[in-house]
């Protein structure tokens, strides 16, 4: 029936192909896969659990849990989410904290296991210091860089021989002055 | 047999649309007004024809037809009349289809609505929005056809995504594309300059007014997306810096930022090429972000619709930054300089310029955490993640210099580092705005937050809000006095001033409800029937689970009987929903919204035996109200200021007389 659109498709498929691209896409269908799988189906068994909110231990726990990536969701950190795999999570991490361990401490044990990807936002170190050190780059340098590209036309136009107005004005103020002296 | 007529119109428009290219560039090259006149037939044509077509698909999609692919996928039986015809733009087909029918709608009412000092570049401004139309068209019928057939015809369809049955997604969408496509035209304009050689007067008011409308629009289309995802999603919050929202996000800070260097254009004829770049990008990154959300490049809680589009996308991208670079290349320099030249002290147009800093980089960080876990991923190799923590260690800044930025900025005039008024004024601004920061903190109960530090910064960040408001408004005030308080003259000739005055009013309104994010009061709490949980001065308590139907779903809703100081305040039913196309149980939040804060409660989990037991997750949600309000207030100020009259070269004339 449609075998126009089906032409056109398949002359589209053999369009220029974007290795990289396609890699990446792959490799987020592959997460994406995951992420349908599961997106909060409550749990049968028990009941959700009251997390500890005040204290030391439930500041710290706030802390840690705000920290790590909901790893079935997207945008949110396993404190913000009640999918099964951040409730799991979530156990762990109040366990370590009642067991005495810092922050530093947990988020090292659940980076050697999932890698850094379970952090919220990328740990300052090797190729991620670039993620941290743009921005203040931009934010530090861009004034300075500002000022320095409007100064320097200015000079450039000077040494030219192009002037202002306003060095115009004061020229032709000076030289009235000259005259009524 | 209409789904098929649909197919053939939108090859149609993709046909008249080609012929709409050819026609304006030869129209450009001959200077032949007829045949660019044809050129705009041909673009109204395309409009014509996919409104029709248009009307069509939602004519198959109100009559269930499950023999086109898209109502299949989409739609089903069960689902609500209105949600037939929003399912529309549920998926990637059709929100692809509703993108390009805006952009034939903004485009044809753009080339009948031209000034007619801008006669002469119109050719250039219809062949630009027709060469992305006449993609849009192209994309449309290889990869998204809406339009296509299923054979044999299912009796009922898969259902619109659960999450997407929402009254928000009705309008959401269509506003925020409204924003995207309206910004094209701005684009066209832009390149329509270069190729012309110069901007006329005409440029700058025509190009004023559709920046303003596609910035409300935008302004609008965010801030009902984050209301969807505040009462769609549970998890109690509207902006999670997700790739999507951020996509969403970039064009609204070209865009803002655009409107800046058209007031300094405006007034001072510099900044040409910044405002045509600006332009040029703002529409580039709207473009760009529904590559992000169309590709599945990123995955994202709003991207309902993906697909292989994605290479399609990227290598339209890049030829459209190849055409507009080259163009730039050759013909900027033919932009004519400004007649005088300046020298940029301390003075208004350096505050704006500051500013547009300011959003830039703002632009640049979100885009720069956007994009870093595929950039990373593709040099290193090793997975990473970039969420909200990422974006709250910069943003916060960036926002409070804008509040400065605001109060001193307005203050200051062009062309001068005078003053007028302008440290007594600061000065009593701080004087009123202390008595002000203390009704913010304490209607809002700012105390009550844990952490010193984001005390400290909700404390410094409503104080810097107060300060920039009463500025703002002394500043109104001053002006008003010096024309002896004619209100009539003054909104006969300031609407523009009006409008900003009233906009930047919003945006310190919305920065003080962002500052209520940093409380963060919650609690969870399992209930038996019959039991009660106190709760920040309210007493919640849990009669049972009720099974009931509502439309297409099936609520399991906890009735809780709400007390406030021991007065009964009315009872609100957080619940789970069940519907038929899907296994997970969705939320349904229940709100009960004070000014300052809202009561948002969610049932997390509940007993399946009987019902008698469940767990809810309950958050008091400071000033969230103001963001609403704010978006409102903003739009407000960027419609008034569309109705500001143009005086052309006047008011530039007008500063330099007085110097």
């Amino acid at each position: 029936m449609r075998s126009d659109t089906e032409m056109l498709k398949t002359m589209t498929r053999h369009g220029p192909t974007l290795n990289i691209i396609k890699l990446l896409v792959l490799n987020l269908l592959l997460t994406t896969a995951l992420v349908a799988g599961e997106s909060g189906p409550v749990d049968e068994d028990a009941l959700k659990k009251a997390w500890p909110s005040d204290g030391p231990i439930g500041e710290l726990f706030h802390d840690v849990a705000g920290s790590l990536r909901c790893p079935t969701c997207t945008g949110l950190s396993v404190l913000e989410s009640d999918a099964r795999f951040s409730q799991q999570i979530k156990e762990i991490v109040l366990e370590q904290v009642e067991a005495g361990k810092n922050r530093e401490q947990i988020l090292q044990y659940f980076t050697e296991r999932y890698g850094p990807w379970i952090l919220r936002s990328p740990p300052p170190r090797g190729f991620n210091v670039l993620a941290w050190l743009l921005p203040l780059t931009i934010l530090l340098l861009g004034p300075p860089a500002v000022w320095f590209f409007v100064w320097r036309k200015r000079r450039v136009m000077n040494t030219l021989g192009v002037r202002s107005a306003d060095d115009i004005i004061k020229e032709m103020q000076g030289r009235l002055k000259e005259m009524q002296g | 047999m209409l789904a098929d007529l649909g197919f053939y119109l939108l090859l149609l428009c993709l046909v008249s649309t080609c012929y709409g290219v050819v026609a304006a560039v030869l129209a450009a090259l001959w200077r032949h007004r007829r045949l660019y006149r044809s050129s705009r037939l041909a673009l109204t044509a395309s409009c014509t024809m996919a409104s029709v077509a248009a009307l069509m698909l939602w004519y198959l999609f109100f009559n269930r037809d499950y023999s086109v692919a898209y109502i299949f996928k989409t739609s089903s039986n069960d689902l609500p009349q209105i949600y037939t015809l929003t399912a529309f733009w549920s998926s990637l087909e059709g929100s692809h289809f509703l993108w390009t029918l805006l952009l034939c709608i903004y485009g044809t009412i753009a080339l009948w609505t031209y000034s007619k000092d801008n006669e002469h570049i119109m050719p250039y401004v219809s062949a630009s929005i027709q060469a992305v139309l006449g993609w849009m068209f192209y994309l449309l019928l290889s990869h998204s056809d809406p339009f296509l057939r299923l054979f044999p015809a299912r009796p009922d369809g898969q259902g619109m995504n659960t999450l997407l049955q929402n009254p928000y997604m009705a309008i959401h969408p269509p506003t925020l594309f409204t924003g995207y496509t309206a910004l094209a035209i701005p684009a066209a304009y832009s390149v329509a300059a270069l190729c012309y050689g110069d901007i006329t007067e005409g440029w700058l008011k025509t190009t004023r007014r559709w920046t303003l409308y596609a910035w409300c629009a935008l302004t609008a289309g965010i801030i009902l997306g984050g209301h969807w995802a505040y009462v769609e999603l549970g998890w109690s919050g509207y902006w999670a810096w997700d790739p999507v929202e951020n996509s969403s996000f970039i064009p609204w800070l070209f865009c803002t930022s655009l409107l800046h260097s058209l007031v300094v254009q405006d007034k001072l004829g510099h900044l040409k090429r910044l405002t045509i770049i600006l332009a040029f990008l703002a529409f580039f990154f709207s473009f760009f972000g529904t590559f992000i959300t169309r590709s599945g490049v990123i995955s994202s809680v709003h991207s309902f619709a993906e697909s292989p589009i994605g290479p399609n996308y990227l290598a339209f991208l890049a030829a459209m930054l190849l055409a507009v670079a080259v163009i730039y290349g050759f013909r900027a320099p033919s932009i004519l300089p400004p007649e005088a030249d300046k020298a940029w002290g301390v003075s208004k147009e350096s505050a704006l310029v500051i500013t547009q800093f300011l959003l830039l980089t703002l632009a640049a960080i979100v885009c720069v955490g956007t994009l870093y876990p595929i950039v990373s991923e593709a040099i290193t190799g090793e997975r990473t993640t970039v969420q909200a923590p990422y974006f709250n260690a910069f943003a916060p800044w960036i926002g409070l210099g804008l509040v400065v930025a605001i109060a001193l900025g307005n203050l200051m005039r062009y062309q001068t580092n005078k003053m007028p008024g302008g440290p007594r004024l600061m000065i009593g601004a701080a004087v009123v705005a202390l008595p002000l920061t203390a009704v913010l903190v304490i209607g809002g109960d700012v105390m009550s937050t844990k952490k010193p530090f984001n005390l400290a910064a909700q404390v410094v960040g409503l104080f810097l809000c107060a300060w920039s408001t009463v500025s703002l408004t002394g500043d109104l005030v001053q002006r008003l006095r010096d024309i002896r308080f004619k209100l009539g003259l003054f909104l006969s000739r300031n609407l523009a001033y009006v409008g900003g005055y009233i906009a930047h009013i919003g945006l310190l309104i919305a920065i003080a409800g962002f500052l209520g994010n940093y409380r963060g009061l919650q609690k969870i709490a399992t209930l038996n029937s019959g039991e009660t949980v106190d709760f920040y001065g309210y007493q919640l308590r849990f009669d049972e689970i009720k099974e009931l139907q509502k439309d297409n779903a099936t609520l399991y809703q906890g009735a809780l009987e709400v007390t406030r100081a021991g007065a009964p305040i009315g009872a609100i039913t957080p619940a789970r929903s069940r519907y038929p196309t899907s296994t997970n149980l969705n939320h349904e939040v229940a709100l009960m919204s004070t000014f300052w804060h809202d009561l948002y409660v969610t049932l997390s989990d509940f007993d399946r035996e009987n019902g008698r037991k469940a767990t809810f997750e309950l958050h008091i949600n400071p000033t969230v109200r103001f963001v609403w309000i704010a978006a409102f207030v903003m739009v407000i100020g960027g419609i008034i200021a569309m109705f500001d009259r143009y005086r052309g070269n006047k008011s530039r004339d007008a500063i330099r007389a007085a110097l």
